[in-house]
């Protein structure tokens, strides 16, 4: 088993974001084996997997095509659809609804809001 | 891969509680229909992934990978996941979220656990004989992961730390881990980075936003969620003095040193603890609210900023999860 490295000296962080990608599509078999790229604006995606050793990598004859996410709602959460795209995917489906992750509660007119909080996001 | 099941509906149940501190910080775990045998595990998770992933005990698989000199070493799946998620956060806020800062966070005066520095305020946390750091932080690009093997490699040189989103992680773990053992709802709270899973109470889960001292006026922000994850940083908590000048332990990748950022609070929303926690570092360095907007809508995530001058600045459309 080995595993999968870029041989290049670690890349100065901060990059512009179009360099990043195109430096995610190089940069390796270890994102093509899974062949992920998510499709959002300016922020490069992290493939799948960091680095794909062991089996995945020695059975993979060729890297599969590269499959795009599109997320249609911001509050769905990333690794959610991911998976389901994956899943979707897989039955030759080319859309898939998940429940959202991260989801509010909308407060109408009149409501009662209790007073006493759950707990405190803060700094530590 | 398993989708995720549908939210259940809301449920009355009485809710149990568990209060203790780890990780540095004090920890809350709030549950509806769990047994005090999983809320006893539950605490003991936590406390297990401290002993796996804190920087100051020896013996945490993170110390062994940071002292391994560039060869593998065998670490948990939890561990796995740690550092895959971490990477993963590298790789997605084009560097701003830098697991591997540990050694300009030390350069910078953080070498031992925080409530060791110095007791009470940031004015009489002083350490001395500092070389701060003066160049980027060297980044994830080499970090290897052997999931069928389990194990990791570090570059020769490169260190990782857990803080920025092993607090997080532990609350998406341990919060995954009630539900599997019987729980209907769970909240996690470990020092402020929050997740909710299963059945929410009736009217959800309700959430203050504490912003420290960040504004001048008395202004505490809820927001009510019935799953997901908040979490929060700042440059105000987690401050000593260092040769005269205030440090802190939000690192700028770039320099090697603690940030000057334009915000000194961000709070972040998304689908998972690690997520929201990771962004909240990354929002804390962006330039402007333009560039925080964009980074937290291509995250999936959304977030109440806070700058210099105590101003609140909701990004991302937070406002659908605030009171």
């Amino acid at each position: 088993m080995t595993t999968e490295r870029p041989s290049q000296p670690s890349p100065r962080p901060r990059r512009r974001a179009a360099e990043a990608s195109r430096r995610l599509i190089a940069g390796a078999s270890t994102a093509a084996v899974f062949g992920l790229v998510a499709a959002w604006s300016a922020v490069p995606q992290p493939p799948a997997a960091v680095a794909v050793t062991g089996l995945e990598a020695a059975g993979a004859a060729a890297p599969p095509a590269p499959l795009r996410v599109v997320i249609t709602d911001p509050a769905i959460d990333r690794d959610v659809a991911v998976a389901a795209a994956i899943d979707a995917a897989a039955r030759g489906l080319d859309r898939v609804a998940v429940p959202i992750d991260a989801t509010a509660v909308p407060t109408a007119p009149g409501d009662q809001v209790n007073d006493a909080p759950h707990a405190a996001t803060h700094a530590s | 891969m398993m989708l995720p099941t549908p939210l259940p509906t809301p449920v009355e149940a009485v809710p149990r509680q568990v209060a203790f501190t780890a990780m540095g910080s004090d920890v809350r775990i709030l549950t509806l229909g769990a047994s005090d045998v999983a809320l006893a595990r539950a605490q003991l998770a936590v406390h297990d992934l401290e002993r796996r992933w804190s920087r100051f005990r020896p013996d945490s698989e993170v110390s062994r990978l940071n002292a391994a000199c560039g060869r593998p070493v065998r670490v948990s799946p939890a561990t796995t996941t740690l550092l895959t998620h971490a990477v993963r956060g590298w790789y997605a806020t084009d560097g701003a979220f830098d697991p591997t800062v540990v050694d300009a966070v030390v350069a910078a005066g953080y070498d031992r656990p925080f409530p060791d520095l110095v007791e009470s305020d940031p004015g009489s946390r002083s350490v001395t004989s500092i070389s701060p750091m003066t160049s980027a932080t060297p980044g994830c690009a080499g970090i290897g992961i052997d999931q069928a093997a389990g194990t990791a490699t570090l570059p020769r040189g490169v260190r990782v730390d857990a803080g920025g989103i092993g607090k997080g992680l532990a609350a998406d773990l341990v919060a995954a881990s009630l539900l599997a053992d019987g729980a209907t709802a769970a909240l996690v709270d470990i020092g402020g980075d929050i997740r909710v899973s299963g059945g929410a109470p009736l009217g959800g889960w309700r959430i203050d936003i504490d912003l420290g001292g960040a504004v001048r006026r008395a202004s505490t922000p809820r927001m009510v969620l019935r799953a997901g994850a908040v979490a929060t940083s700042s440059i105000l908590r987690r401050a000593w003095m260092r040769e005269g000048r205030r440090a802190h332990h939000i690192i700028d990748p770039m320099t090697g040193a603690p940030a000057n950022p334009a915000f000194t609070t961000a709070t972040v929303v998304a689908g998972a603890a690690w997520w929201a926690e990771v962004l909240t570092k990354a929002a804390l360095l962006a330039a402007s609210v333009d560039d925080a907007e964009r980074l937290l809508s291509a995250a999936g995530a959304v977030g109440l900023l806070v700058d210099g001058d105590g101003r609140q600045h909701p990004v991302s459309g937070v406002e659908r999860f605030l009171q």
